[in-house]
């Protein structure tokens, strides 16, 4: 098993500028829909042809947040053979679209540590998350800054069946 | 009354002619309100939303995990789950998503835990209007507070224009 998924990695473990990992994801019609789901978003835009159709966009399109469903930190740190040792707690969080997601498009991800710094000897990290098309054109990126608790996270244990 | 298109049996229907209603940068000037936005938050939705980074041990879906994570027994909902909620906020206002996609930032701090059982009213004003490299920018001071009239989510939404 990989030291980090071991060990779990800690606030010091990791500096500015580290590139923790990179997905790669090919967008279907099921992942905008199940994005929508995710987030209890009902707009029709998202999962009904018929109704994209008649709309500006004439297709189905992904909402805002879709980086929020499939380019989720800790999926980029497990990506990394990363887990994290410790609670963490949201503190704030930059998100935006540039461009639309449509399915079919084929998505590159990746994710660095973008900031970490010490206030009222509170540990925060913030991390930067760019998702980009096939052309290199950036759709979506986001900052989100998190307080890194010294309370140890429990995991559940993986079974073994050798 | 207005006068509408119907067909030759006296059925009334839309008139496909008309130009689809939604705001224009034009349309919009500083000090209006947005139309604010309820959303009841359930401990099915932190579950559902868990499901896409496979989060099923976190103190935002399981009880004993919260009271360490938050140091309440009370599961709190994901950050991104309540920043999600400005998405559809700023779609019904708009009344339309492609302000939004093509360009729209949401600048959310967390300031208060969200639980299961609260019922979130997202709320804004325009602050400001700017040009800016061949865009059109509305800003808006954004938040959400509970049933309690407690600020849970503050910040800017800033939703673009060709």
């Amino acid at each position: 098993m990989p030291e980090y998924q071991e060990r779990g990695v800690v606030w010091e473990d990791l500096e500015i500028g580290d590139l923790i990992s990179t997905i790669h994801w090919f967008v279907t019609p099921d992942d905008i829909k199940k994005a929508a789901e995710s987030f209890q978003d009902d707009y029709p835009l998202y999962f009904d042809r018929d109704f994209a159709k008649e709309t500006e966009w004439g297709e189905i399109v992904a909402p805002f947040y879709f980086l929020d469903a499939s380019f989720r930190w800790v999926v980029f740190l497990s990506r990394g053979k990363m887990r994290h040792k410790n609670h963490t707690i949201n503190a704030h969080g930059i998100l935006e679209s540039f461009l639309p997601i449509r399915p079919g498009d084929k998505l590159v991800g990746k994710m660095w540590v973008d900031d970490k710094y010490v206030k009222r000897d509170r540990k925060f990290l913030t991390w930067r998350i760019e998702v980009r098309n096939e052309e290199g054109e950036m759709v979506a990126r986001k900052y989100w800054r998190s307080y890194w608790t010294d309370r140890e996270a429990t995991f559940p244990e993986k079974e073994s069946y050798m | 009354m207005e006068k509408r298109k119907e067909t030759k049996y006296g059925t009334k229907i839309a008139d496909e002619e008309k130009p689809v209603l939604k705001l224009s940068y034009d349309d919009i000037n500083i000090g209006d309100e947005l139309e604010p936005f309820t959303k009841y938050m359930t401990m099915d939705m932190a579950i559902e939303h868990g499901r896409i980074y496979s989060d099923f041990y976190s103190g935002h879906v399981d009880k004993e995990s919260a009271r360490k994570q938050f140091g309440v027994a009370r599961t709190a909902m994901q950050g991104a789950l309540v920043q999600g909620g400005f998405t559809p906020f700023m779609v019904r206002w708009l009344r339309s998503a492609k302000p939004w996609i093509c360009g729209g930032k949401a600048d959310i701090k967390f300031i208060m835990a969200v639980n299961s059982g609260m019922t979130l009213r997202y709320c804004g004003k325009v602050i400001e209007k700017k040009e800016e490299d061949g865009k059109k920018y509305v800003i808006s001071d954004v938040w959400a507070e509970n049933e309690r009239g407690e600020k849970v989510a503050v910040g800017t939404t800033t939703a673009c224009f060709e």
